[in-house]
């Protein structure tokens, strides 16, 4: 669920680092376009649009989206520092900012992907030995 | 709630916006200007007098203990609101020290300048905003077309103060236009560099320009007229607040090409306006034929006075209307 969650997070500052580069589209803007792309931008979107600050927005739905996801706390620190600066600069510092993020976050996914090989191997080594050690028992 | 004053007040923060509501529906629709700077009270301006916003009664020309304080926070939340939480879809405008909400409504920003290379690069520290009510007064511009006609399609440029009305006549003239008023429905194309004229949002225009109309939305009024002119076949091109060198330019291609021309410059009289070097250049463009003054006060869009550009120019220089036209070679498209 960790990858999964990251990758939806690459996805969306990739775009966003698109569209800003192309369009220099509003964050709320951006947010809505993706709503449908994650639980945690669908929050965000509901959050702006019952009247919250965008940064506000942000931090609430990162906090409550992230829960039950397997994520990290550097994970949800990264998300919240990538909120924090959307939007406050000019065209140029946001692209580089978004360039940043990038970076950390495939560096996050690549040790979360580690992590779940490695995870997957150690529960199917389990599994045999257990079910090895089952049958002795039955035996 | 008028629906344009409540669309205004968007434009402040939670706290403010709460009290802006409140105001009595008479003076929502009276009042012209949200007036919010740091540390000082809250003005509600109606073109008459400016009102004092209070917590516990209505607005009033005296301040009293409960008059509204905008603060810091309160500057910075407006801020925020306008440029929709994002500084670099707003940079353009932030620089030019203003932007244009939701509505067509001008909200002006000031603060400290950041200068690189001479030039405004950002503001920082929003000291106040200043939020100008759009509002649409369909038939304000019937006056102009009961006295020129079909001679709107000569060119007309109209002059006056600030908040005068010269969009809300631009817009009208426009509509109208468009509609069929002179006869028949004529092709416009709106050059709406500040996103006043037409107030579009998410590419639909929030005010009503036409059947005919289009729109050609935050493009620099030379380059629009030239690429309207380019692309869209427009019998009439309208813009707003003429000045720039590069403008002129754009209209004397304009004029060539036999396209009417009718947009607003500042100017309170029409002296003030002969004065300004690129004012005299543009009436000699021969891109009009008519200069309209409106007059200042609580009357939006009122006429105050007309003049043929040969007569103007009579006037002040003795130069006569005809030769006026054989300098500038203008060739009128028949409609």
């Amino acid at each position: 669920m960790r990858v999964e969650f990251l990758e939806s997070f690459l996805r969306f500052v990739t775009a966003c680092q698109a569209e800003i580069q192309c369009c220099a589209i509003p964050v709320r803007r951006l947010i809505a376009r993706h709503k449908d792309d994650g639980k945690t931008w669908a929050l965000c979107h509901a959050f702006c649009e019952q009247g919250e600050p965008f940064h506000q927005a942000w931090k609430n739905a990162v906090l409550q989206g992230s829960k039950g996801q397997g994520v990290s706390k550097k994970d949800v620190q990264l998300l919240l520092d990538f909120g924090d600066t959307l939007g406050e600069s000019e065209t140029e510092s946001q692209l580089l900012h978004c360039a940043l993020t990038i970076r950390l976050v495939e560096e996050q996914l690549s040790a979360a992907r580690a992590e779940r090989a490695q995870k997957a191997k150690l529960y199917s080594m389990l599994g045999m030995f257990g079910g090895a050690a089952f049958v002795l028992v039955l035996l | 709630m008028e629906q344009r004053y409540e669309e205004a007040i968007q434009a402040a923060g939670a706290r403010l916006r709460q009290y802006l509501e409140n105001v009595p529906p008479r003076m929502q629709e009276q009042t012209q200007e949200i007036r919010l700077g740091a540390g000082r009270p809250v003005l509600l301006f109606t073109g008459e007098a400016s009102y004092f916003l209070n917590a516990a009664r209505p607005p009033s020309l005296q301040m009293g203990e409960d008059t509204l304080i905008a603060s810091p926070g309160d500057i910075q939340s407006a801020f925020q609101r306008i440029c929709e939480d994002s500084v670099y879809a707003y940079r353009r405008e932030i620089q030019n020290g203003y932007v244009t909400i939701q509505g067509g409504h001008r909200v002006g920003i000031c603060g400290t300048a950041v200068v690189q290379d001479g030039k405004v690069s950002n503001v920082r520290d929003i000291s106040s905003v200043n939020i100008r009510v759009a509002r649409e007064k369909p038939g304000v511009s019937s006056p102009l077309f009961e006295i020129l006609g079909p001679h709107l399609l000569q060119g007309v440029l109209i002059a006056g103060p600030p908040a005068s009305g010269k969009t809300t006549v631009l817009r009208d003239i426009c509509r109208q236009i468009s509609r069929g008023a002179l006869g028949k429905r004529i092709k416009t194309a709106v050059v709406d560099e500040r996103g006043e004229i037409a107030a579009v949002c998410n590419g639909i225009p929030q005010n009503d320009l036409g059947p005919c109309c289009d729109v050609l939305d935050g493009y620099p009024k030379g380059e629009g007229i030239l690429q309207a002119i380019r692309c869209l076949s427009p019998q009439v091109v309208f813009c707003d607040e003429l000045g720039g060198w590069e403008e002129t330019q754009a209209i004397q291609q304009g004029v060539h090409a036999g396209v009417s021309l009718i947009a607003t410059i500042h100017a309170a009289s029409f002296p003030q306006l002969l004065k300004r070097p690129q004012a005299r250049a543009l009436l000699e463009t021969g891109a009009f034929s008519f200069v309209v003054r409106l007059g200042a006060g609580n009357q939006v869009g009122q006429l105050a006075e007309w003049k043929r550009v040969g007569d103007l120019f009579a006037k002040t220089d003795g130069a006569s209307a005809s030769s006026l036209r054989l300098r500038c070679g203008r060739v009128f498209r028949s409609v």
